[in-house]
């Protein structure tokens, strides 16, 4: 473990009781998100990420269960902690912006009114005009206009504005990890980049390490220093962005990388994964991309993969990386 | 604002609607009116057919006449801008002294029980969608079931004969303790309660499973919500979520139908103010079509549409009060 | 023996998959044989015995006798018959006014839908039981048919509307708009597709105006005011509490609560069976999780 790590998961599994069994969606998954960066994971819908961050800030359905593994922060395991002590951690210490945000505030409820009893669940010695005035500064910080914003409702205010408000939200208690999930889907591509953006500048001015979970590759490019790759409940590669986009390791990767449409240049290139993601309920055996990959070597059928180091800016789940075969 | 106006008028338009044709449909009754009643004045008072006839036509006035319809109903329809109802031919009195007397007993009675029910319904409802599995959320669904299955004067019935009778616990009839003075004075507000009591379980009993079980399925689909699961994640104290968050969202739905129930449970006076002998605008309404009385069965049932149409414009015009969504400020 | 097995399919299935429903079934089912049957079966002796009146249950009379030494039973297995004809005959009349109204709005929509919908707002605004009482009183009613017109003519709109919206939705759909392309005649549309989307939903609505019209019923006739036959279970009721004080103590008990008693378990049956086929067509219901 590095010293800079603010997050670490370890082998962790996510398991969900389902009517046919138990459905495994995180497979002894594990990164580490370093401090003062913006790492991100990417993979397909269904690849296990969103529980991955559920199990991270607590909120999986009823039916979802963590069986295995270690969520350290800081060092300390938030799945031994108590609840007090996890209260202290959730927006204080981690934030989160959940996919589809536009839906996450009271419809009954003022912007102000979310603020306060915020911050009032978590310190109450902070005075209603203490927290607004906090509350402002943010955002204006994600480009709003507090007065109008605090006294509005939410069905008053459109998409994008309400993805701002809960990004000044996460931000009250002034955390020191922020966690997004697909923070742009469901916005148009202005209202995308303008978000993306605003993002950088609140990662300059405020120092806070970020992690974006989502399935747009383009997004990580635009934004992230370092980021992993999920597949079928799995962490195939973790990479800084260049390395991932210019020189990627997993063939899992590689497929990803060569089926973004660039604007510019031939749509002939583009090339579709064959195959399809696999069952959950009945994983493949071994590496589980392997009924899909190009280089799929006997190995790769009946052993799972770890890591390997490629260098030291890139870690790979591959046995095309294992010491013998890389000479 | 515009809103708020036109909502009064279709209220106006449909009370007018429903009043003429109740006036028409009274008025249209085959056989010839006063020979019934005059076979009935002959019955009570043994007096002869030309008498009872004679006495007959003067009562009931403004019924079986020979001038054209439609000039009885402007009379009728001018008395009623006026604010009279008309005059009892078997009570002897005027229908608005009937009202005055009856309509501050229904009201106590509806009002006490749909406050009562709607409560802790709604307080229920919650409390069980709050827990997946627990004993109370079977104990709840299985008792409105069960009561959803009665009909209300059942329901009446049979308290009456456990309570009132057999254990001798409630009062058999009245508003009050016919021996005492009316007074503000707690032996006598006392004596309302306990008279009252009976009639307002019967609706209570019958009511409470509704609206649990409105609130459970309402409720439970709030706590799907994403604004939900935001609030879990921000640390917010569970009570916190289940006021503010679970609570304040499911109720909008059950506030609609209150106007629903009033209307419902208007119309199940009639019975369970029979049952108890409690002197409401159902037990007066019951009576008279018992006697025959058009006047008295017209002008209360202009009164409970009334009162169903004004509760249904009210729950319009408050809803927008419990729930932004359903303002129209522009921010 | 192609139809029973489609009755079997379409009909039997569904109810016996939910515990509810079968609980209910055989309930309603047995009710209707009792009315059926019943009274072929049960002799109803209506002489008067003024010695017998008031007997507790005993094997010569299984609910006892009534005010008049009559068997309580006898009245009640004949009285069935009355109630759940009236009951089924309005559900019946009440089903056929809201399909025509309800399908006619739905798909014609614009002007014809307007109308419709106003006239069906003011009935709904109407509260039911008193305006019922009203017209029966009025109108002498003397014969079930009649009866059963007065109870279904407020019973009717809130199925409308409903219809009007499943008919409405569904007429957007894919399936539709395919019949129409392919030439379908309006008629074949409405018959052929529309309906028997529809079909459940009017079943389970059925039941459900089966129920609600027994409770106006016996209720209109608990108030003295249609009195046209003695076995009805709502004369009953209304003897029992108004002329002969029967509740007032103990040995009329019987007399006064058996009416009640198969009043509570015909409805009892009959939310059991509405409720249970409720949740095998919409599964998403279920209220024991």
């Amino acid at each position: 473990m590095s010293k800079s790590s603010l997050l670490e998961v370890k082998e962790l599994v996510v398991e969900y009781a389902v009517r046919e069994g138990r459905l495994r969606v995180v497979d002894r998954a594990s990164l580490e998100v370093p401090e003062g960066i913006i790492m991100g994971l990417v993979g397909e819908s269904g690849c296990g990420k969103s529980s991955l961050i559920d199990a991270i800030m607590g909120t999986l359905p009823p039916n979802g269960y963590i069986t295995q593994g270690q969520i350290l922060f800081k060092g300390k395991d938030l799945l031994k902690m108590s609840k007090n002590e996890l209260r202290k951690i959730r927006w204080e210490k981690i934030a989160m912006v959940f996919q589809a945000a536009q839906n996450s505030l009271n419809p009954v409820l003022k912007i102000s009114e979310h603020f306060i009893e915020t911050v009032k669940a978590h310190n109450g010695n902070l005075s209603n005009k203490d927290v607004l005035r906090k509350a402002s500064e943010l955002l204006e910080m994600v480009k709003l206009e507090p007065q109008t914003v605090l006294n509005s409702y939410p069905h008053e205010l459109s998409g994008g504005m309400k993805q701002r408000v809960i990004i000044a939200l996460s931000l009250i208690l002034d955390p020191e990890l922020l966690i997004l999930d697909e923070p742009t889907s469901a916005l148009d591509t202005f209202t995308q980049s303008a978000i993306l953006d605003m993002l950088k500048e609140i990662y300059r001015n405020k120092r806070i390490s970020m992690f974006i979970v989502t399935h747009d590759l383009p997004i990580v490019a635009k934004i992230a220093h370092k980021s992993a790759v999920m597949y079928a409940g799995k962490i195939v590669e973790i990479a800084d962005v260049r390395t991932l986009f210019y020189n990627p390791s997993h063939p899992y990767t590689k497929a990803l990388i060569e089926a973004i449409p660039s604007i510019v240049g031939d749509l002939s290139n583009r090339k579709p994964i064959p195959g399809n993601p696999p069952s959950l309920l009945n994983p493949p055996s071994g590496c589980r991309f392997h009924p899909r990959c190009p280089y799929v070597m006997e190995i790769c059928k009946e052993k799972e993969p770890p890591f390997f180091e490629v260098d030291d800016k890139d870690k790979v789940a591959c046995w095309l990386y294992s010491k013998e075969n890389r000479g | 604002m515009l809103r708020v106006i036109k909502r009064i008028a279709y209220s106006l338009v449909t009370i007018f609607a429903a009043t003429t044709l109740m006036f028409y449909l009274l008025h249209n009754i085959p056989g010839d009116v006063i020979d019934l009643w005059a076979y009935q004045l002959m019955e009570e008072m043994g007096l002869r057919y030309e008498d009872a006839r004679q006495v007959a036509m003067v009562m009931y006035v403004g019924y079986g006449e020979d001038r054209p319809l439609h000039i009885q109903y402007i009379e009728y329809i001018s008395n009623l801008l006026r604010g009279y109802l008309g005059f009892s031919p078997t009570f002897r009195v005027s229908v608005n002294d009937i009202v005055l007397k009856a309509l501050p007993w229904t009201l106590f009675v509806l009002s006490v029980a749909l406050i009562l029910s709607f409560s802790i319904g709604v307080i229920l409802g919650l409390a069980i969608s709050w827990r997946r599995k627990g004993i109370l959320g079977q104990v709840v669904v299985a008792y409105a079931a069960f009561t959803d299955a009665m009909p209300d004067f059942v329901t009446a019935l049979l308290l009456m004969i456990i309570f009132a009778i057999n254990l001798r616990l409630f009062p058999l009839k009245g508003a009050y303790n016919p021996t005492l003075e009316p007074g503000l004075y707690p032996a006598f507000i006392f004596s309302i309660f306990y008279h009252a009591a009976l009639p307002i379980f019967s609706y209570v009993i019958e009511h409470i499973g509704y609206w649990a079980l409105m609130m459970k399925g309402s409720a439970a689909s709030v706590l799907e919500e994403d604004f939900v699961k935001s609030a879990e994640a921000r640390g917010l104290p569970d009570k916190r979520i289940m006021t503010a968050y679970v609570g304040r969202n499911a109720v909008l739905p059950l506030v609609a139908s209150l106007a629903i129930q009033l209307g419902t449970m208007l119309g199940g006076s009639t019975l369970i103010e029979t049952v108890f002998s409690y002197p409401g605008i159902g037990y007066f309404f019951a009576e008279s079509i018992g006697r025959r009385d058009y006047p008295v069965m017209q002008g209360l049932f202009f009164l409970i549409i009334l009162g169903v149409v004004l509760a249904n414009l009210a729950v319009d015009l408050i809803y927008p009060l419990i729930d932004p969504r359903a303002r129209r400020e522009v921010s | 023996m192609s139809f029973l097995t489609k009755v079997y399919y379409s009909f039997l299935r569904p109810i016996l998959a939910s515990k509810r429903a079968t609980i209910g079934f055989i309930i309603t089912i047995g009710f209707i044989l009792m009315a059926i049957i019943g009274p072929e079966i049960v002799p109803l002796d209506l002489t008067t015995r003024y010695e017998l009146r008031f007997q507790p249950p005993s094997l010569e009379h299984p609910l006892g006798t009534d005010f008049a030494g009559r068997d309580t039973f006898a009245q009640i297995v004949h009285g069935s018959r009355e109630v759940l004809l009236i009951a089924f005959l309005a559900a019946l009349y009440a089903i056929l006014i809201a399909i025509s109204v309800g399908m006619t709005s739905g798909y014609i929509g614009g002007k014809v839908d307007l109308a419709l919908m106003s006239i069906v707002d003011i009935f709904l605004t109407i509260p039911n039981f008193p305006i019922m009482l009203a017209i029966a009183a009025t109108f002498r009613v003397s014969d079930p048919a009649s009866f059963a017109a007065i109870i279904s003519i407020w019973m009717w709109a809130g199925l409308s509307r409903a219809i009007r919206a499943e008919i409405m939705s569904l007429k957007q759909k894919e399936f539709i708009e395919a019949s129409k392309v392919l030439g379908m005649s309006n008629f074949h549309i409405i018959f052929r597709e529309l309906m028997p989307n529809v079909f459940p939903y009017i079943l389970i609505n059925f039941i459900t105006m089966i129920r609600a019209a027994i409770t106006a019923s016996v209720g209109i006739m608990f108030l003295g005011v249609v009195p046209f036959k003695i076995t009805h279970w709502g004369v009953m009721l209304n003897l029992a509490l108004f002329q002969s004080g029967a509740i007032y103590f103990k040995e009329g008990i019987y007399y006064a609560l058996s009416p009640l008693i198969f009043i509570v378990l015909l409805e009892f049956g009959a939310v059991n069976l509405s409720h249970g086929l409720e949740e095998v067509f919409n599964p998403r219901l279920k209220t024991y999780e």
